[in-house]
């Protein structure tokens, strides 16, 4: 078997396998785990679920799903720490946040359209 | 597997938005990211949600290690640290790294502006700024004060409260502050410390207003002058009601200094804000219900984000141990304005002449005359650091009687050598130290020996009913050819006039020829003293200053008046009267000026004097909801310019040289500066009030105001223009000239910026500051205790222990002691 054809198969594996939705849940969590240290985890969020989604146009609904939830997840932490007023005054830096988190996964997941 | 062209066009364009966003726009992802974004620094350790609950469960008490030995912090329900220790030096620890904690950017920002080092944090704004405070070396005037401190038993203590300092910055996330603006602090030093203390004094008592008379000189005649800008104001509220043993004043001398006006201009900015001022009282147990003595004291300032002041307790314990609570600036250990268990003391600025300028014959760019010789002036060049700007550099020259401050004008290059008693080793934070651990106001007394500058109306009150009342600070003496002159004038440096014997620029004075500390107004045991910046004494007995460093003598009258009533009454005074009288809101101004401004209704048009007739039933109260309080607020911030602005502007002075408002309120109605010399009318004060009066209305008018709560807006807001970390708006009562002090000028805010009050009964002593103990924007303490101050209420200053400890400090082994030192 080739490289190529070994490649092939891991990928089907990875997309199609039976742990395959585990996997996604699974890059879930990375993602928001390394964005909660670096920005760049969005990055890595979006170009793994690219890589485990199933065509272009799943990647990057994927990749919108994680920028929602590390959304959600950080409005949560706000909330928890009584500093959502002092996020929605921050003017230009609030639309920034919320852009960078909706924005950057889905853009990194559309790695899917090389294969 | 094919691909599809479009989809991987749109992977290539994503691809080249995410470098290109990576690469150019990375600081403001890492600034605004979730979770690890710089701006949302400080959310886990300040918040006051469920999490920041579960979390300190979670977590405990914060442990660190202490080089010096144990000690505790208990955060009170307002966020003051009630630290407390068995040595002091590991209380000093403690004290530096809880400042830290709270305060780290204020702390460096201050430090940075007094060093000429601001610009390398906010960019080419603040070059003017560093170059004023670079050429004045108040650097090496910290310095000089650590020489003079370092050997002495606070020296450890500051040695320690810096590492405390620096045991934070090196192992805790920074303020948020320096992430925004992309820099880093400079590690804590002693003379970082002292640099504060310069910063405080210079901000009280350093100015440049002998230049401002020399200016008024050259342009004015001398009987206006004298009308104008008289030695003393007119009035029978100084300090000292009782005749103070004084002898006669010195002589004064006109100097023409017509060049001098843009040098003036250009230094300015950098003095004592004029209007800045203060009250405090104190009154003997023979007049209070609980037969102790009180004491109130309230210092007015510019309003800041964070506050200017940070509140603390500190509890020695042992023997020789202390308890004592009240507030500091941010940088320095010490509790300046406070008390103990044993005794309460608070101070307000004297407003005292002690800084002298001088001129030199200069046969050169690089040398000037002194003592009959030519002198190189003492030169550096320094480089000022510009964060996204270029470097710009300065060349820094001082002479034998301190620095030497040049600036091109139109008519050439003019300068002039600055003494200050700031410029030298001052020994005042000892002086503080001693405040702290006193148990009598005896003891006030002689630690106030060594509070070498700023100069301040020292009150204080014991436990056993004595009082204090005393001057603080070096007052020196000036002589021409042996005569003992004033020091209101612009001295011939090179003929070596007006010099201050024993005072040794940038070093150690013996301070030989300065005012006797016997000889400065102090009294002892007196039933009741107030001072808010008037004069000090009719006779002082040496010159002191005059009428242009004074303030006006409104709140003082005031605050008299109202102590004279209550006394005079029978009914002793208790807490509840000081609180009443610092929420006291009535303007001795409106009540000079009113009479006068009805009297002129006849030279109003009718819109003007249909307002004008609000005054007429108005109790002189600056309230928020009062609209005739509107029409005086707005009526006093014309009255000076529609009196002297076309005189003083065809002279080409602005309105900075108008005189002091009591002296336009006390003019004749018939004097001749309320003619317009531009008119071939003779106007006289009915036409000058009338015509501040419509400007007013005009402007009440165009900004939409009604009542006075709509112009006097409190609005703070910080250096870095971030929503978040400004503090919420809200209508003000108080004025600049009523006891309850507010002031809204232009841009700045400034009035109260601590209340206390402090009692030895069984109530608990009151305190509040505009803001709140934390500068982390996610803290619940960073503007808690705002509206409380805003609405003049209080929270209590007490010593008791708050409950659980927030961070232990553990006696460190000798590697961790190396490690932190």
């Amino acid at each position: 078997m080739s490289d190529a054809a070994r490649t092939g198969r891991i990928r089907d594996a990875l997309r199609n396998g039976q742990y395959s939705d585990a996997l996604v849940v699974f890059t879930f969590l990375v993602g928001l785990a390394l964005t909660a240290v670096h920005w760049v985890g969005l990055v890595v969020g979006g170009l793994l679920l690219g890589v485990l989604a199933t065509s272009f146009w799943r990647a990057v609904q994927y990749g919108f799903y994680l920028g929602v939830t590390v959304l959600a997840v950080f409005l949560a932490y706000l909330w928890l720490f009584g500093a959502l007023p002092q996020f929605f005054a921050a003017g230009q830096l609030t639309w920034l946040a919320v852009a960078v988190t909706l924005f950057v996964p889905p853009l990194a997941a559309t790695v899917r359209a090389f294969g | 597997m094919s691909r599809n062209p479009m989809q991987v066009a749109a992977a290539v364009v994503a691809a080249v938005l995410l470098v290109v966003a990576g690469v150019l726009g990375g600081s403001y992802l890492s600034l605004a990211a979730p979770f690890s974004g710089g701006a949302w620094t400080g959310v886990a350790d300040g918040g006051d949600g469920v999490g920041s609950s579960v979390s300190g469960a979670l977590n405990g008490e914060t442990t660190v290690e202490n080089p010096h030995g144990e000690a505790t912090v208990a955060y009170d329900e307002a966020g003051v640290p009630h630290i407390e220790a068995e040595n002091e030096a590991a209380l000093y620890y403690a004290i530096g790294y809880v400042q830290a904690r709270d305060r780290l950017w204020e702390m460096d920002l201050q430090r940075r502006l007094m060093g000429g080092t601001l610009a390398a944090a906010v960019g080419e704004q603040a070059v003017e700024s560093d170059r004023f405070h670079r050429e004045m070396d108040f650097q090496g005037a910290a310095e000089a004060s650590w020489q003079a401190l370092e050997d002495t038993e606070y020296g450890p203590l500051v040695e320690a409260y810096t590492a405390g300092v620096n045991r934070y910055v090196e192992t805790e996330p920074l303020p948020v502050e320096f992430r925004l603006n992309d820099y880093e602090p400079e590690p804590w030093t002693p003379e970082a410390t002292l640099l504060i203390d310069k910063q405080i004094s210079w901000s009280l008592s350093g100015d440049f207003r002998d230049l401002e008379r020399g200016v008024l000189d050259s342009t004015l005649a001398a009987e206006q002058v004298d009308q104008l800008y008289p030695d003393q104001l007119d009035h029978d509220s100084p300090v000292l009601r009782t005749e103070w043993n004084g002898s006669s004043a010195n002589a004064t001398a006109r100097s023409d200094l017509a060049d001098y006006d843009a040098l003036y201009e250009s230094l300015r900015d950098f003095q004592r804000e004029p209007g800045i001022g203060s009250n405090n009282w104190v009154v003997s147990g023979n007049q209070t219900a609980s037969g102790q003595p009180l004491l109130a004291n309230d210092p007015h300032l510019t309003l800041t984000v964070p506050p200017v002041w940070y509140e603390m307790r500190l509890t020695l314990t042992g023997e020789d141990g202390y308890d004592v609570r009240g507030v500091t600036f941010p940088g320095v250990p010490s509790v300046i304005i406070g008390q103990n268990r044993n005794v309460a003391w608070g101070v307000t600025n004297v407003g005292a002449d002690v800084t002298d300028l001088y001129t030199y014959d200069t046969p050169s760019n690089d040398t000037y005359v002194y003592d009959g010789e030519e002198r190189a002036f003492e030169t550096e060049r320094q480089t000022i650091a510009v964060k996204d700007g270029e470097d710009v550099d300065i060349t820094v020259r001082k002479t034998v009687h301190g620095p030497y401050l040049e600036r091109e004008t139109p008519n050439g290059s003019v300068a002039v050598a600055v003494a200050w008693t700031g410029l030298t080793g001052t020994k005042e934070a000892i002086a503080i130290r001693g405040f702290n651990a006193a148990e009598t106001v005896e003891d006030v007394e002689e630690a106030a020996r060594d509070f070498d500058s700023p100069t301040q109306n020292l009150v204080a009150a014991d436990s056993e009913g004595g009082t204090l009342f005393r001057a603080t600070g070096k007052y020196p003496y000036r002589y021409i050819d042996g005569e003992r002159v004033r020091g209101d004038r612009v001295f011939d440096g090179s003929a070596g006039e007006g010099e201050w014997r024993g005072f040794t620029p940038f070093g150690q004075s013996t301070w030989e020829g300065f005012v006797p500390y016997e000889q400065v107004p102090h009294v002892l045991n007196a039933d009741y003293v107030a001072t808010a910046n008037q004069r000090t004494a009719d006779e002082p007995g040496f010159y002191l200053s005059e009428s242009s460093r004074y303030a006006d003598p409104y709140r003082g009258a005031r605050i008299y008046e109202l102590l004279d009533e209550r006394a005079a009454s029978g009914e002793p005074m208790d807490r509840a009267f000081m609180q009443t009288m610092q929420r006291d809101v009535y303007s001795k101004a409106a009540e000079g000026f009113v009479p006068g401004v009805l009297a002129s209704r006849e030279a109003m048009d009718e819109d003007t004097r249909d307002w004008a007739d609000l005054l007429e039933s108005w109790d002189y109260n600056m309230t928020a909801d009062s609209e005739a309080a509107l029409a005086f607020a707005l009526f006093r911030q014309e009255v000076r310019n529609a009196t002297f602005h076309d005189e003083f502007a065809a002279e080409g002075l602005d309105e900075g040289y108008y005189p002091h408002l009591y002296v336009t309120q006390t003019l004749p109605a018939d004097s001749e500066w309320f003619d317009d010399v531009r008119t071939t009318e003779r106007e006289t004060r009915a036409d000058a009030y009338a015509t501040a009066m419509k400007r007013a209305k005009a402007r009440a008018d165009e900004n939409g105001w009604e009542t006075y709560g709509d112009y006097n807006q409190l609005d703070l807001d910080h250096p870095f223009p971030v929503g978040y970390l400004d503090y919420p708006e809200r209508a003000m009562d108080g004025s600049p000239f009523t006891v309850s002090n507010f002031r809204v000028e232009g841009s700045m805010q400034a009035g109260s910026s601590w209340r206390m009050i402090s009692t030895f009964g069984d109530q608990p002593s009151l305190g509040v500051i505009p803001g709140g103990q934390s500068g982390n924007p996610f803290s619940p303490h960073y503007h808690d205790q705002l509206d409380t101050w805003a609405e003049g209420e209080y929270k209590p200053m007490a010593f008791d222990s708050p409950g659980d400890v927030d961070i232990r400090f553990t006696a460190a082994d000798a590697d961790s002691e190396d490690s932190d030192e």
